[in-house]
């Protein structure tokens, strides 16, 4: 059926998708009651005036119910329906602590009591920011990774308040719009330009330094010095504009792993050009930002240093649709006989997904049922590289489009498929790694470890927390090379979903060999 | 410097700069003429002025991120802040403040919150779940019930506390209701309500339905709905409800299949055009991704697949050249306009005539003295029905750019009668606000086109004192 990608999936998947029910009616004598306390975790009072809330757990669009804390922090929920909830508490200015007690399981006529919530005070940083000769620097963003921010007043000072305790990395930027080139002067004066600065006053997020922010605290006095840059342009050509669009219609993005981005209109003979582009690794992509058909380009990689970057090339690529065969190294890399039942109709289908890296929107996935023959096709598939991940017991061994034979599970569709059939080889040899984290000689529990591919080739980096001895265990891992680290808990990194082995620091490689699933 | 009209903008750290608005131009502006020196140009730049206050709920709790908005009383300078209104914006922190930093002057502070949680909660221990209304300063419904506050040049203005009102009626609403036709499939069954006569992604939200086909949209604004069931077997009509002050139970959305629409393209011209017949749906932004085909064949024959259900624009893309779309047939009757509304999943026709004697129309862009108006941000509007006038319109039949030797061109006109208006950003007011802009479309003389006319018509524009005099 090829209305399958039809005409407001877009939509659907922007917009917030939820699940839709009737609320049933429920017997009085059935109805449920939640009661407990909320506490601030430094000074273990109550916290008066929060905002608690049960959300059931299956069905988000349902009905929520919520109370507001007493003086004394204690609240209660009263006749709400039995069923699975999380309870949360909230309140400007406290991080929510998490913990087994935020899923409840209500029975019929139950009366849950005493259920404990801890609301951790937030901390703030405060500080100026200043330009090489130690001036104050007005309307410059102050962010931390976690997406916290503030704008400099006329001072160049700042404050960023309600963080999480923990150790943050800050960087400050200056905006200059337009983003132009350089203003001509006839006056012999020098218009100054100011790349990304992380505190206390480097370009490279490696040599930046921490900010430490204890529960409640703030911590001041701290200043970040713009580093003075050359004014830098990136430009190029986006190929492959279909006639009767405009390169008026397309953008060009840039980003960082950091969420950082740049960008330029597209002029109408297709060619483009960024100014003021930060030193910094980008990924670039051209979009259409208007009309009717979703069209772009894969994104292309570029290190941005002190120099200008010419000659670009971003081709756009229509999304296209890839015919796939998935070709079993033996009988046990096949799907076993997969049990349908009607509480999860989907599960038990073979898919193969591909999931999209280095790109924009990162963590796409296309997916696709595999037939009884191995075969499987997926519509709309937009240019770019994915790596492809069977959701039975195998991993990709290889891959082959047409007679371009790639390795490992990282497909490159950066040119489309030009209707080049795809075969992927699985292999059923997935291994695990256990292991246990130590300090000292102790056998350290609620670690983070995290696990990423060597070299980075695009996929997720996995993370896990260390149980009471010290383990852990990453089961279904593709052979190959990996780093292990142990990560540190208080330093905030601002999501992990872009991250890999490049920005794990310290750590140990270590060669997976293939196990037997 | 090249002689021209330019944006004027002067940084200085603490202060500001603004000068008396020329047009409706929220930047302060230069005028060169050719050859044209400046001398003893005088900026005065003034101390900015900062308002700072907390905002704050029924209980004097603080509220984290209220949008707050200080609107000039008095709206007659150009500051050129971004957002070009004049408006003064800040969110509130954690613990409930803000801080406005800009042009001195007097200002109306508001504040607006709205939880970010849209579904409706159920309080039992005697509180009320927040439901507040912008409010202005101090804690006033309307605007004229608020107090002004003056911030003089360079006054750090303090304290300027809001308490936020309770709403009277509820600002969110649901709608239910149930989809019929659902094949028996595992495919998710979509619901789709876009709230306004826009296509925004901000106003748009979407539901999956039971597969009993039941559906609930929670946390929708007041408004006019459009609501559209979409399912890999076809989309419903869609069903437009407004919603004022109660919930909408009750959406009855049936599925139907997809259409086909197959014409014949005829050229009365020269040769067979190359390219694609085109529809854009009218909802949902005008996304038609699941359109197959459209392209004119050798004998002008075309078929498009995949057509859900609703309105769509018909488009001739690209136009031939000097060329006007002279009329559309729908399965036989005769459109006035070229919007077919596909309402049955069976078979379409279409047939496009399009001729090749479209007129041409150009003319010069003068001054009341009579000079041509060289190097300005004027733009020219061809309009047939000044009801319809609409200044953010893109199509180059429509409204077309001032060239920089003060000559406009439309190069495809379609025969019929019209009127010409010309604005220029420096010297035109009242074009922003739509009421006055058809206003303004109306007051042109009307003349006719007819086919394979090439008219010549200069045109004036009203020219506000043009003078770099505000501070000399």
């Amino acid at each position: 059926m090829p209305f399958r990608s039809s005409v407001l999936i877009p939509f659907v998947l922007m917009s917030t998708v939820f699940f839709g029910q009737i609320a049933e009616t429920v017997a009085p004598d059935k109805l449920v009651s939640v009661t407990g306390s909320v506490t601030n975790s430094v000074t273990r009072e109550g916290v008066q005036r929060a905002h608690v809330l049960l959300r059931p757990t299956n069905n988000p669009a349902q009905q929520s119910y919520g109370a507001i804390t007493g003086a004394d922090g204690k609240f209660a929920v009263t006749q709400l329906p039995p069923g699975e909830y999380v309870i949360s508490a909230e309140k400007p200015g406290f991080q929510a602590e998490g913990g087994p007690t935020n899923q409840l399981k209500l029975d019929a006529g139950q009366k849950k009591e005493t259920v404990k919530l801890v609301l951790i005070p937030g901390g703030a940083i405060t500080g100026r920011v200043v330009d090489a000769d130690g001036q104050p620097v007005e309307s410059a963003m102050v962010s931390v990774p976690d997406g916290g921010g503030a704008m400099t007043d006329d001072q160049g000072r700042f404050r960023i308040g309600g963080l999480r305790p923990g150790r943050f990395k800050l960087i400050a930027t200056l905006r200059i719009l337009p983003a132009t080139g350089p203003e001509t002067r006839t006056d012999g004066s020098e218009q100054p330009n100011y790349a990304a600065t992380y505190y206390p006053g480097v370009l490279e997020e490696k040599a930046a330094g921490h900010v430490a922010v204890r529960a409640g605290a703030e911590t001041s006095g701290i200043e970040v010095r713009l580093v003075k840059t050359p004014v830098v342009r990136v430009a190029g050509t986006v190929i492959g504009i279909p006639e009767g669009q405009s390169g008026r219609d397309w953008y060009v993005q840039f980003s960082t792993k950091n969420n950082r981005f740049a960008g330029a209109q597209v002029r109408p003979d297709g060619t483009f050009a960024a100014w003021r582009v930060s030193p910094g690794r980008y990924l670039v992509i051209a979009r259409a930002s208007r009309g009717a058909i979703q069209l772009r380009t894969a994104s292309v990689q570029v290190d941005v240093g002190g120099a200008n970057v010419e000659g670009l090339e971003l081709k756009v690529v229509a999304p296209f649709e890839l015919k796939g065969l998935i070709q079993y190294d033996d009988d046990a890399s096949r799907p076993k006989a997969a049990s349908v039942s009607a509480a999860a109709p989907n599960r038990g289908r073979d898919t193969i997904a591909l999931q999209e890296i280095a790109a924009p929107q990162f963590g796409r996935v296309l997916r696709a049922d595999v037939n009884a023959d191995g075969t499987f096709v997926i519509q709309q598939v937009q240019p770019g590289r994915y790596v492809g991940m069977p959701n039975w017991g195998a991993y990709v061994r290889s891959m082959q489009l047409g007679s371009r034979r790639m390795e490992g599970q990282t497909l490159d569709l950066s040119n489309g498929a030009n209707g080049e059939t795809l075969s992927i080889a699985v292999n059923a040899g997935l291994a695990e790694l256990s292991g246990v984290v130590r300090r000292g000689e102790d056998a350290a529990a609620g670690e983070s470890v995290a696990l990423a591919r060597v070299p980075a080739d695009g996929s997720m980096l996995r993370s896990m927390v260390t149980g009471v001895e010290g383990t852990f265990t990453f089961r279904r891992l593709p052979p190959g090379s990996y780093k292990l680290v142990v990560v540190d808990k208080d330093e905030a990194v601002g999501g992990w979903f872009r991250k890999d082995a490049d920005d794990l620091e310290g750590g140990e490689e270590i060669r997976v060999m293939p196990g037997t699933g | 410097m090249p002689a021209g009209t330019y944006m004027l903008v002067a940084q200085l750290r603490g202060f500001v700069y603004g000068q008396p608005r020329r047009g409706e131009i929220p930047f302060p502006a230069v005028v060169l003429k050719t050859g044209e020196k400046l001398g003893d140009f005088k900026l005065d730049m003034m101390p900015r002025v900062v308002i700072m206050g907390r905002v704050l709920d029924q209980s004097g709790d603080p509220i984290q991120y209220a949008e707050v908005e200080a609107e000039p009383a008095s709206n007659r300078i150009a500051t050129g802040n971004l957002s070009g209104d004049g408006k003064l914006r800040a969110q509130t922190d954690e613990r409930g403040m803000y801080r406005l930093s800009g042009f001195p002057g007097k200002y109306y502070v508001k504040a607006s919150w709205r939880d970010n949680d849209d579904t409706r909660e159920i309080r039992t221990d005697g509180t009320v779940a927040g439901n507040y209304a912008p409010t202005y300063y101090p804690s006033a419904a309307g605007k004229d019930d608020g107090t002004l506050v003056d911030a003089a040049p360079g006054a750090d203005v303090s304290g300027i506390d809001i308490r936020l009102i309770q709403s009277a009626k509820p600002l969110r609403f649901t709608i239910s209701g149930i989809v019929r036709g659902l094949p028996d499939s595992n495919d998710p069954c979509h619901v789709i309500v876009q709230t306004g006569e826009k296509y925004q992604l901000t106003n748009t939200q979407s539901t999956i339905c039971g597969r009993d086909g039941k559906f609930v949209v929670r946390g929708v604004p007041a408004g006019l709905q459009r609501i559209v069931a979409q399912h890999s077997s076809g989309l419903s009509a869609v069903t437009e409800v407004r919603i004022d002050s109660a919930d909408a139970t009750d959406v009855q959305l049936t599925l139907k299949s997809n259409a086909e629409v197959a014409g014949k393209l005829v050229f009365e011209g020269e040769g067979t055009p190359k390219g694609k017949i085109r529809l854009t749906a009218l909802i949902s932004g005008g996304v038609d991704r699941s359109l197959g085909g459209g392209e004119i064949a050798s004998d002008g024959l075309f078929r498009i697949t995949g057509v859900p259900m609703g309105e769509f624009e018909v488009t001739v893309d690209p136009m031939p050249e000097h060329s006007f779309l002279k009329s559309i047939q729908f399965n036989g009757a005769t459109l006035s306009g070229r919007v077919v509304n596909i309402e049955s999943s069976r078979a379409s026709s279409l047939q496009i005539v399009i001729s090749s004697k479209a007129a041409q129309l150009s003319g010069m862009l003068r001054t009341k003295e009579g000079e041509p108006l060289l190097n300005a941000l004027a733009m020219v509007f061809l309009v047939d029905d000044s009801e319809k006038a609409d200044i953010g319109v893109r199509d180059p039949q429509r409204s077309v750019q001032l060239g920089n030797d003060g000559r406009y061109s439309f190069k495809a006109v379609r025969p019929g009668k019209y009127r010409l208006l010309a604005i220029d950003a420096f010297r035109s007011t009242n074009f922003s606000d739509p009421a006055s802009f058809k206003k303004l479309a109306a007051a042109g003389e009307e003349f006719e086109v007819k086919e394979g006319d090439q008219l010549k018509r200069d045109l004036l524009v009203s020219t506000a004192e043009r003078t770099n005099a505000i501070s000399k």
